[in-house]
């Protein structure tokens, strides 16, 4: 089990969050309060996992800021949260990237696919379904539901 | 899953574009480039169409296809031929003809025509919904971890209903993750499994905090909690109280385990969520439940929460299956000696040699509700499992399957209708377009009997009347009202519960349960009214002529109690009065002892013991007595 960890970055009102490990009930939000922060970009491709004493404290922590929030590179299990639960994705928050996997029957092989806003998806929720191959050269197909998991982009 | 299309096909090249298509269509594909294997698929798959090449090594395809055609005629199976070769408009016909294939395919051919070809099949031949594949895990013993987060992640609404499933196949698979599960107001709680044990139950839930169940299980005092409460530390509750030498360690996992069993217990609601799963490492830590407690709880859920009207829209799909032996089944497995189990001696003999469950149903002695919940908790268990059945339904069957609609139907408002189609087809209640496509599906092709098309067209009906309801709003005006009857009925019946309780204090347990009876039809789901019901009914039996027939249905009632009601005062008290009136005395006392150490100002447990003391005391015999002792007696001062 991953422990959590976090760096915060300021730059005047523009702050850059890194976070990865777990979140659940031993996250202490409290500790980085977001207060004075106009701009911040959360990067959350670290992130192993999170429970749903996680969900809730993060729901309460970045419910509570007024800022502009970006989120980028998020993995599925942040993805999943997204579309399923309400708050998670503040209303003025926004996705920059996110992971896609996909799989390949053949060398039964996974793999994660950064989508990019501008570059496979746009801000209209449209995507641009990439070729992705595995190390072989087999072509492999998205390992989700696809009217499930980009649900969020068309919120 | 079980395969729908069969491509029976040399080129393989050509096979293989066909089954990369079909597959991403969602239908799942078996290809072969013979017919004996063809053939032998028919008798152990649901095949639902066959795209044939005319020209096979040792048998022409449409020699194969007729040859088939007896025993899979034209409605059960669809048939597209396909040739490169054979390709003249005379004997195209002619093959079409003879097979009576839906269209015959000149090679090549862009996947656009096969598209086209396919026509409804696309819809029909969708593989199983994420639902039924879920309860299909038992079915494929040598699925992969993947496979099993797969089959979890396809599931878009579940019902708390199905949650007993989840926890159980998730905990046999092993895998160690968290399953975060949302409640339609948006409430998140969560269940954290590790390597086949569930180690965490999170639940927003003021009732189980731990501070109340320590109080209300004698381990402590309110004071020592407010005391522990009020010190500055950064330790949890449960260490304050061991540092401090109020608690002991055990009495502490002891209250753990209850306060997780009534959280999971807690889980198990009849509404609507949303589940996913995240795989994570997880520490394997005290205390846990393990699969043979699972195996209790899954029991004890179904026996009291599980409705049967959910049971039976739940079953509804698989009326036509048939029941096998699962991967967990052995004559000694411990739900053979459960209560539902004892109480349907009869069940597993009967469910593994009928030809339907559908057949089950209409032919079993067993009562209906008895024979849902234990088939429910077979299945759960892994001991059986339900496969659908190679064959198109019979005349018969499709008889039992509408009949089960119709009866589902009945006296069903539309709101209830709809509520109905959603759980039969499991399709999303927000899209009313799929969920009476699937259910259309559900019903199956139109009957050619008279009798029952007539009953299809009826139900047809309904079902598009509903639909057209809820697709253009109407059905929430609907809504509303039956929201204001619920919250007028929830008001009616607290009162009433009131008065029933002062009748059962005043031991008028006729007017309590004619009362109790009238809370539980107006509000089913008012709390703790089963034990209650129990009370009233044991106490209005003491001097009954029909007192063994109302233990008997006390028996019965007891399995209707929530276990996360079993940990309190009122639950003890009332199985004390049920040991009593059989004649249990050392146990009833034992239970009115607990009911009164848990709440002290609890009064009838006091005064049972009281009772049971006196009648423990040797009968005095005043007729053959000295009177100086008699009088004595009679004078002594209480101990």
């Amino acid at each position: 089990m991953g422990k959590f960890e976090i760096t915060i970055n300021k730059k005047g009102n523009d702050w850059a969050i890194k976070m990865g490990g777990t979140i659940d009930e031993d996250v202490d939000f409290g500790q980085y309060m977001l207060t004075g922060a106009q701009k911040i970009d959360l990067h959350l491709a670290d992130i192993k996992s999170i429970n749903s004493c996680g969900i809730r404290e993060w729901i309460k922590w970045i419910g509570a800021t007024a800022a502009a929030v970006t989120y980028h590179e998020c993995p599925k299990i942040i993805v999943d949260q997204i579309n399923m639960v309400q708050g998670f994705l503040p209303g003025r928050a926004t996705v920059n990237s996110f992971f896609v996997p996909f799989y390949c029957e053949e060398s039964s092989s996974e793999k994660s696919y950064l989508f990019r806003l501008g570059h496979e998806f746009n801000s209209n929720g449209d995507l641009k379904i990439p070729i992705v191959k595995d190390d072989q050269g087999h072509v492999m197909e998205m390992d989700v539901v696809e009217a499930k998991y980009f649900k969020f982009l068309k919120k | 899953m079980a395969p729908t299309v069969v491509i029976v096909e040399d080129d393989a090249t050509i096979a293989s574009s066909i089954s990369s298509y079909l597959k991403k269509l969602g239908i799942e594909v078996l290809v072969t480039q013979r017919t004996e294997e063809a053939r032998s698929w028919l008798k152990e798959h649901r095949i639902k169409l066959m795209i044939v090449d005319c020209l096979l090594p040792g048998e022409s395809g449409v020699d194969f296809v007729q040859s088939i055609r007896k025993q899979f005629p034209a409605p059960v199976m669809d048939v597209i031929l396909m040739s490169g070769i054979f390709v003249e408009p005379h004997f195209m016909k002619e093959s079409i003809r003879a097979t009576q294939a839906v269209a015959f395919l000149k090679k090549p051919f862009d996947l656009e025509e096969l598209k086209t070809s396919l026509g409804s099949f696309q819809q029909l031949g969708k593989g199983p919904s994420p639902r039924k594949a879920l309860y299909s895990v038992y079915n494929n013993p040598n699925m992969t971890a993947r496979e099993y987060r797969r089959v979890v992640e396809l599931l878009e609404d579940l019902h708390g209903f199905d949650l007993p499933f989840i926890y159980l196949f998730l905990q046999s698979s092993r895998i160690s993750g968290h399953l975060n599960i949302i409640s339609p107001d948006d409430r998140v709680s969560g269940i954290t499994f590790s390597s086949g044990f569930i180690v965490h139950v999170d639940l927003e839930d003021s009732k189980t905090h731990l501070g109340k169940l320590l109080i209300e299980s004698g381990f402590i005092l309110p004071d020592d909690l407010e005391s522990v409460l009020s010190m500055k530390s950064s330790k949890r509750i449960g260490e304050r109280l061991i540092q401090s030498q109020m608690l002991s360690p055990h009495g502490f996992e002891i209250v753990l385990a209850n306060q997780m069993s009534i959280r999971l217990s807690r889980t198990i609601l009849d509404e609507t969520l949303r589940v996913n799963f995240v795989a994570s490492e997880v520490e394997l830590t005290k205390p846990r439940v393990d699969e043979t407690i699972l195996l209790k709880f899954v029991h004890d859920w179904i026996a009291s929460k599980v409705t049967v009207d959910w049971l039976r829209a739940h079953f509804t799909p698989w009326g036509n299956s048939i029941l096998v032996k699962g991967p967990h089944f052995r004559l000694n497995h411990p739900a053979f000696s459960s209560q539902l189990l004892v109480n349907s001696p009869t069940l597993i003999e009967e469910a593994l040699n009928t030809t339907s469950l559908n057949e089950l149903l209409e032919k079993s002695e067993i009562p209906e509700e008895t024979l849902l919940k234990s088939i429910h908790f077979l299945i759960c268990a892994g001991v059986i499992v339900m496969r659908e059945k190679p064959q198109e339904r019979s005349l018969a069957d499709q008889q039992k399957h509408i009949k089960n609609v119709q009866q589902q139907f009945h006296g069903k408002n539309q709101l209830e209708i709809y509520d109905l189609m959603v759980r039969m087809t499991t399709a999303s209640e927000q899209n009313p377009m799929q969920v009476f496509n699937e259910f259309m599906l559900l019903l199956g092709r139109p009957p050619t009997d008279k009798v029952l098309a007539q009953v299809y067209g009826e139900i047809k009906k309904q079902a598009e009347n509903t639909y057209e309801t809820v697709r253009t709003g109407s059905h929430l005006k609907l809504k509303d009202e039956l929201a204001k009857q619920e919250i007028e009925n929830k008001i009616k019946s607290s009162n009433l519960f009131e008065q029933a309780k002062g009748h059962l204090n005043k031991a008028s347990f006729g007017q309590a349960l004619k009362i109790l009876e009238r809370v539980h039809k107006l509000d089913p789901k008012f709390d703790k009214v089963p034990i209650y019901l129990i009370w009233a009914k044991l106490g209005n039996a003491e001097n009954a002529p029909n007192r063994g027939q109302v233990l008997k249905e006390v028996e019965a009632d007891m399995l209707s109690v929530a276990p996360e009601d079993k940990f309190d005062a009122l639950f003890h008290y009332v199985t004390g009065l049920y040991q009593k009136a059989k004649g249990d005395t050392q146990q009833a006392r034992k239970n009115f002892e607990k009911a009164a150490a848990m709440d002290g100002s609890f009064l009838p447990a006091r005064r049972e013991m009281a009772v049971l003391a006196a009648s423990n005391k040797p009968k005095q015999d005043i007729f053959n007595q000295d009177l100086k002792t008699l009088v004595g007696s009679l004078f002594q001062r209480k101990k």
